[in-house]
């Protein structure tokens, strides 16, 4: 019905708006994954999460999704691997359509007739999210190489 | 997700963030002394800045630009961007591109009505408005409703998806408008299959209505609920008709019935500006448009209030009815379940999202067997020097304006959006403060009434995705306090 099957491959999706300034953080970020990860890796962007994002990882194997993250104390830049399925944080996963990842996961499962992928979630830290702008803030764009170096080594370490 | 403070601690009440919304908000609930509601306020974490961002561009950018504001109503601001810059350039589409468009923008609101009946305000009533928490959402609804009907919707919204990006170029950004029409023609093949989608989806509609009539309707309660107080303000209404005072959503004037339905004003999207104005309030990002020759009275409703409401029920209220048989009939049946016309019961807006569905649907396969959609001539090359123009069309949560200024070369030195929440922002704060008022007292408020002052909300299907979609979000997330004198006492972010 939805599914197209991709067999024991890995989908790397970065979400985020690029003219959202530091939302835009994992599209700049997979564009760049794109030309150095081994070709077992299909990397895709995505606009929004929610159902969207359901349709976009359903049939891989494994799902490694990348998006923008703000905490407190957070150092522009850094990145978290995420256990999404801590319930101190599932409730807090406001992806559009606010259908957690959890559910995402779950209902991919029972409507697409098939196991959804195994997920994991990386967070690079943002300094601002609330404005428009086509551009990182400089903290981010002078560290991006590294960045994107250090999410090369996560997902390989994942995968 | 609610906190529940004892009343002699403190006074307020804080649902946050609003679950099942798109995108992120915020309820305050201001108690007074004796722990009953004093305020309530809706918080619309508002993106500043998205104007002076098209500044200094060239405006046939922005069908491209504006639909990147969110993922959610990408469609329709792609059509509202691409109508603004048919009056920028002063150019008359072809029929067929103007049937293309409206095409494209059936599907998307069938799509998204779909989406939102059973996803997103469908857990209050299919699973119920006392239901835990835990159950209220997609998962309940798929258990209720069982696994072919949710395949259902899955299956319906991918056809119609799949017609949007064949159509539209791309499901999510669309880029098929262009000032003077659309940069691409239907072929029979496709043709053959909007047809089979739109007969797929009228069905569908069908089967949604369906299911509302034996899941809603039929319950004493919930329709109690629909029609009872708790629910109910008496406000003017807002929506695009056609020449026959029927809905439609891509063209058309904008009519505004008064709260006894009789017409107060119809003009053209040319003359929004003098008949809309924004108020201006120190808690929110939002400005509150509201009817200009009726004037701002505060957060009330009634004749003498100028707040207005748009979305499906606002549009059913402002029109003369539908304009496909299928949808005109439950159009009638609604109204007469809810004691005429206009209806003022916010809750009713679930079962107009569905008539809607129903005409977006007819609509859909109306335009698809229509021969001259297969028109290659679809775009007219403007050659006006543009100045101003403006678009209008009804997104799934209300009226659309779309208004760009540019100089002589077209570059962009003004931007106005009013987009389709906005125009609800004042209405939705005073239901949720009605809701809560009626099932709040003394402080006393389980999951469950909280649970049902958010219906009060839901029920506009508010689009803040414009806000932040990000894990750890912005700024939206941001819970601020306050107590009975109206001084904020604490203040925190969500992953604190």
């Amino acid at each position: 019905m939805i599914l197209v099957k991709q067999k024991g491959r890995t989908v790397v999706v970065g979400i985020g708006n690029p003219i959202r300034g530091d939302d835009g953080v994992a599209i700049r970020l997979v564009r760049k994954l794109r030309e150095v990860l081994p070709p077992r890796f299909e990397v895709k962007e995505s606009a929004t999460a929610g159902l969207e994002l359901m349709e976009t990882i359903l049939g891989y194997r494994r799902a490694i999704l990348i998006d923008a993250i703000r905490t407190p104390e957070g150092v522009p830049g850094e990145v978290y691997r995420f256990d999404w399925q801590d319930s101190k944080v599932a409730p807090y996963l406001p992806f559009s359509h606010t259908i957690n990842l959890g559910q995402v996961v779950e209902m991919g499962g029972m409507l697409g007739g098939q196991e959804m992928p195994a997920v994991e979630v990386l967070a690079v830290e943002a300094k601002r999210l609330d404005a428009f702008c086509e551009d990182l803030s400089p903290e981010l764009e002078e560290k991006l190489d590294e960045i994107a170096a250090e999410l090369r080594t996560a997902i390989q370490e994942i995968d | 997700m609610a906190e529940k403070d004892d009343v002699s601690m403190s006074k307020r009440l804080t649902i946050d963030p609003i679950t099942r919304l798109e995108g992120h908000g915020k309820i305050e609930i201001f108690l007074d002394s004796r722990g009953n509601v004093s305020h309530a306020y809706f918080q619309v974490p508002e993106l500043r800045g998205f104007e002076k961002f098209c500044e200094g561009r060239l405006a046939e950018e922005m069908p491209r630009i504006t639909p990147k504001i969110c993922g959610v109503c990408p469609t329709a601001h792609h059509m509202a961007s691409g109508k603004a810059l048919d009056d920028l350039f002063e150019v008359n589409p072809p029929p067929a591109a103007k049937k293309i468009r409206e095409l494209v923008n059936s599907a998307f609101i069938a799509e998204d009505h779909a989406l939102h009946f059973f996803f997103l305000g469908g857990p209050d009533f299919i699973v119920g408005p006392r239901a835990p928490a835990s159950e209220r959402n997609i998962l309940g609804v798929i258990e209720k409703v069982g696994l072919d009907a949710g395949k259902q919707v899955i299956h319906i919204r991918k056809r119609l998806r799949d017609l949007i990006a064949k159509q539209g170029g791309r499901v999510i950004h669309p880029v098929c408008n262009l000032p003077g029409g659309v940069s691409k023609g239907v072929s029979k093949e496709d043709r053959e299959e909007y047809i089979q989608t739109g007969k797929e989806a009228v069905e569908f509609a069908r089967f949604a209505l369906k299911t509302f009539e034996d899941i809603v309707v039929q319950n004493k309660e919930y329709l109690d609920l629909i029609t009872g107080d708790i629910y109910r303000h008496r406000t003017y209404y807002m929506g695009l008709v056609d020449e026959n005072n029927k809905v439609n959503f891509y063209d058309g004037e904008i009519r505004v019935v008064d709260p006894d339905g009789k017409e107060f004003a119809k003009f053209s999207p040319r003359e929004y500006l003098d008949n809309i104005e924004e108020h201006i309030e120190p808690w929110s990002y939002v400005k509150f448009p509201y009817l200009k020759h009726v004037g701002w009275k505060g957060f009330v409703d009634g004749k003498d209030s100028g707040v207005y409401r748009v979305a499906p029920l606002a549009r059913l209220n402002a029109s003369d009815g539908m304009a496909t048989p299928l949808a005109q009939e439950e159009c009638e049946k609604m109204y007469s379940t809810l004691g005429g016309k206009p209806s003022h019961n916010t809750l009713a807006n679930h079962w107009a999202r569905l008539i809607e569905l129903l005409y977006a649907s007819e609509r859909l396969l109306e335009l698809a067997q229509d021969e001259e959609i297969l028109d290659p001539h679809v775009l007219n090359i403007p050659s006006a020097v543009p100045e101003e123009g403006i678009g209008v069309v009804e997104a799934p949560r209300g009226t659309l304006y779309h208004h760009y200024k540019t100089d002589e070369k077209g570059i962009l030195t003004h931007v106005n959006l009013i987009v389709a929440t906005v125009n609800n922002a004042a209405a939705i704060s005073m239901s949720i403060e009605k809701a809560a008022r009626s099932l709040i007292k003394k402080g006393k408020a389980d999951d469950a009434l909280l649970n049902m002052v958010e219906m009060a909300f839901r029920a506009y299907d508010p689009c803040l995705a414009c806000a932040t979609h990000a894990i750890a979000g912005g700024p939206a997330l941001e819970i601020t306090l306050y107590d009975s004198k109206g001084e904020p006492i604490d203040s925190m972010v969500n992953f604190e």
